[in-house]
């Protein structure tokens, strides 16, 4: 019904599949999400792949992996080092608008688009109070996995785009990510969530 | 599947190698507190402050949040019978009117300053569980036992340097805690009131306490009424600007007397708690410290400008003297003895019952004395007297052993690799062992004292701390941030002694402190 109503909007240029590359944000306000990282997002960099289905419809799935980590300091001198590290798996739809029928030049080369996806976040945290010893007992891990959903709304440009073979282009979004709540088991729980934006480039043929 | 199990390996993770560390933070407070570990029969208790919460551990490798609900876990002391613990819990609530904004409400980071209310609780925990909880209506930090385990005095140590005052603090309180009823009344009993001790009735049970505060003193009923009440009051001044802090309180084996040194002062208040009357024994000089014998039932006194030991009999308040080589300034008890030190190379020993002094020279002046559990032997930590320019036992810190048997006044010195700061002793059926832990050194000097043998324990991180178990298993403390503690059976062969239990600091790391009701 989405797909119908979201193709009937543009005539024109058909969508493509593509292969990019992305990097991304999403933010993560718990306060123990400080443990890991001064900042309240967490960066990513991964990969998105898209089939057009329809028209202006493609189906676009993604993997991005988080790797962040802080050292930890103590008020004793002591320290250890906590680390954040997830892959999102995101599977969704995106429509794209074409502007050609503007009959402007550069418009041809323009696409605004939307997107909508379902996600899901599995995260490992560990925590190593001697980074230098592989085996010392205070090394403590513990997984979790969450769902969620991520929309956005973002122009793709295509850069390059000869008259045969793939184009080259180029993609920026902004939106909002929902996520469920980590559970970390008996450490504790962190809720991500927030404002989400990636950017990429790669090929569309 | 084969195939790709690397690549799944690479995305998830590469281990514990390599990890990322972009960034630099600040964990307040600490994930766990070493040096207060309490020992019990259920095993180890280690707060947690960043959880807010208390962790038990046991050498069978186990660690575990106990269970107190949603707060924090401020002070914690176990009982003098081991299996009783009392834990200080605050409870935080959040008294927001908007119910639209309560709803967003969820814990104490949610809840602004003005509107955050700190409730105290007294939570008695047994085996692991909580069994009684009790509101204490005031700011409470420290808590004195009966010898017993009925009761418990909880009181405002304003000498805590962690103590935070919030909102109105009442400083001329006290609780009360049934630990068996699981009740708790607040008693009035003078300003900053900081010490504590119990009487007894003949079947040595706890049946009245004895408060001190500034320039009063106040015997409380703890049985004869419904509640506690103040039995009577004894002022320690007659004037009001003449402020009288007492440094101590010691009470006599019959309970009728309370005896109270006063600081910067050669009078001694003997307290008449029978028949409601104030005593003052002149003594020879200001008291550096002072100990009631129950087994003799004489009370010690020794003086930091005196070379003397005074023994004070509890009828007439009769003194006899002995006379010493230089000033005392510690009293370590034993049955029917007192061993006394002060900073200096000199140890004494005084007999109670024979009336007879002995003295012990050590190699090097003494820091702290132990006096082992069978009180055959006596370890004096000792520091180093000379530095670089003294001999090697002069420039070394250690301790020296005093077989208590021995008259002589012979002793048994040892030397170490860094300052002793702790000792611990563990005594079982047939065998006592001491176990040294030396500042800065990684290792553990363990001495059987009955062979004589000594051995060097090896340690995976540095010690901060050592204790004993009911059982005689020693436990040791390290500085690990996320937690360590090793359980050492001096038993045991090489290969079994040492339990280790860490990572348990990372329970709860994670978790907000919630709300107990924010409705």
């Amino acid at each position: 019904m989405i797909l119908t109503l979201l193709a009937a909007l543009v005539p024109a240029q058909a969508a493509n599949h593509e292969l990019s590359v992305e990097t991304a944000q999403l933010d993560n306000r718990d306060a123990d999400y400080r443990l890991y990282d001064d900042r309240e997002y967490m960066p990513s960099q991964g990969l998105r792949a898209g089939v057009k289905v329809h028209d202006r419809v493609a189906v676009i799935a993604g993997w991005h992996r988080i790797h962040r980590g802080a050292t930890v300091f103590t008020a004793t001198d002591d320290s250890f080092v906590a680390a954040f590290q997830a892959n999102t798996w995101t599977l969704g739809a995106k429509a794209d608008l074409s502007l050609a029928a503007l009959d402007r030049p550069f418009f041809d080369r323009v696409f605004p688009y939307l997107t909508v996806q379902a996600v899901g976040l599995q995260a490992a945290t560990r925590l190593d109070d001697d980074p230098d010893d592989r085996d010392n007992i205070g090394q403590v891990k513990r997984n979790a996995l969450a769902p969620g959903v991520r929309a956005t709304a973002g122009v793709e440009l295509h850069i390059w785009r000869p008259t045969r073979g793939p184009s080259v282009a180029w993609h920026g979004e902004i939106g909002y990510g929902e996520i469920g709540r980590l559970n970390f088991d008996e450490l504790g729980d962190i809720k991500p969530g927030g404002f989400a934006a990636s950017t990429g480039i790669g090929v569309r043929f | 599947m084969t195939r790709s199990l690397p690549l799944l390996l690479a995305l998830s993770g590469c281990g514990w190698n390599h990890l990322p560390q972009q960034s630099e933070t600040y964990l307040q407070p600490l994930a766990w507190n070493a040096e207060n570990a309490v020992p019990s029969h259920d095993g180890l208790y280690v707060s947690l402050p960043h959880a807010g919460q208390l962790a038990l551990l046991t050498p069978d490798d186990d660690a575990r949040i106990v269970d107190l609900g949603e707060g924090r876990v401020s002070q914690v002391s176990a009982a003098p019978n081991k299996r009783t613990l009392v834990a200080f819990v605050e409870r935080y609530h959040c008294d927001v009117e908007d119910p639209k904004e309560a709803r967003k409400v969820e814990n104490t980071e949610d809840c602004s300053s003005g509107d955050l209310r700190v409730e105290t609780e007294i939570d008695v925990i047994q085996a692991g569980e909580v069994q009684s909880e009790v509101g204490v209506n005031g700011q409470f930090n420290a808590l004195r036992y009966s010898k017993d385990g009925r009761f418990a005095v909880a009181y405002l140590d304003l000498n805590d340097p962690d103590l935070e005052l919030k909102g109105v603090v009442d400083l001329t309180s006290v609780a009360v805690v049934d630990l068996q009823a699981a009740e708790t009344d607040i008693v009035t009993v003078g300003f900053a009131a900081d010490q504590v001790l119990f009487t007894y009735d003949p079947s040595g049970n706890a049946d009245g306490a004895v408060v001190l505060s500034r320039s009063q003193a106040a015997l409380v009923d703890l049985v004869s009424e419904t509640v506690p009440v103040v039995d009577v009051t004894f002022s320690l001044t007659l004037d009001p600007d003449d402020a009288v802090v007492p440094v101590g309180v010691e009470i006599t084996p019959d309970g009728q007397y309370a005896l109270i040194p006063v600081q910067g002062s050669e009078d001694l208040f003997a307290l008449d708690l029978l028949n409601r009357a104030v005593n003052i024994v002149e003594l020879a000089g200001k008291p550096a410290d002072i100990h009631v014998n129950r087994t003799v039932d004489r009370t010690t006194l020794v003086y930091q400008d005196h070379a003397v030991v005074e023994v004070l009999e509890h009828e007439f308040f009769d003194t006899v003297q002995f006379d010493l080589d230089e000033p005392m300034t510690h009293i370590r008890s034993g049955r029917d003895f007192e061993m006394l030190f002060s900073g200096g190379k000199d140890v004494y020993k005084l007999d109670l019952r024979e009336q007879r002094v002995t003295e012990y020279r050590l190699e090097n002046p003494a820091t702290e004395l132990h006096i082992a559990p069978t009180e055959e032997f006596v370890i004096v930590r000792t520091r180093a007297e000379s530095g670089f320019s003294g001999d090697l036992i002069d420039s070394h810190p250690g301790f020296e052993v005093l077989d208590l048997a021995d008259e002589n006044g012979n002793t048994r010195p040892f030397l170490l690799q860094g300052e002793a700061v702790g000792l611990a002793w563990s005594e079982r059926d047939t065998s006592l062992h001491a176990l040294v832990l030396q500042q800065g050194v990684e290792t553990l000097y363990g001495l059987d004292m009955y062979t004589g043998k000594s051995r060097e324990i090896e340690l995976s991180a540095p010690p901060s701390a050592i204790g004993s178990m009911p059982d005689g298993t020693f436990f040791i403390t390290h500085d690990a941030a996320l937690g360590l503690v090793s359980f050492f059976d001096p038993d045991a062969s090489d290969d079994n002694a040492i339990v280790e239990v860490g990572g348990f600091a990372a329970l709860n790391l994670l978790d907000e402190i919630e709300l107990k009701a924010n409705k």
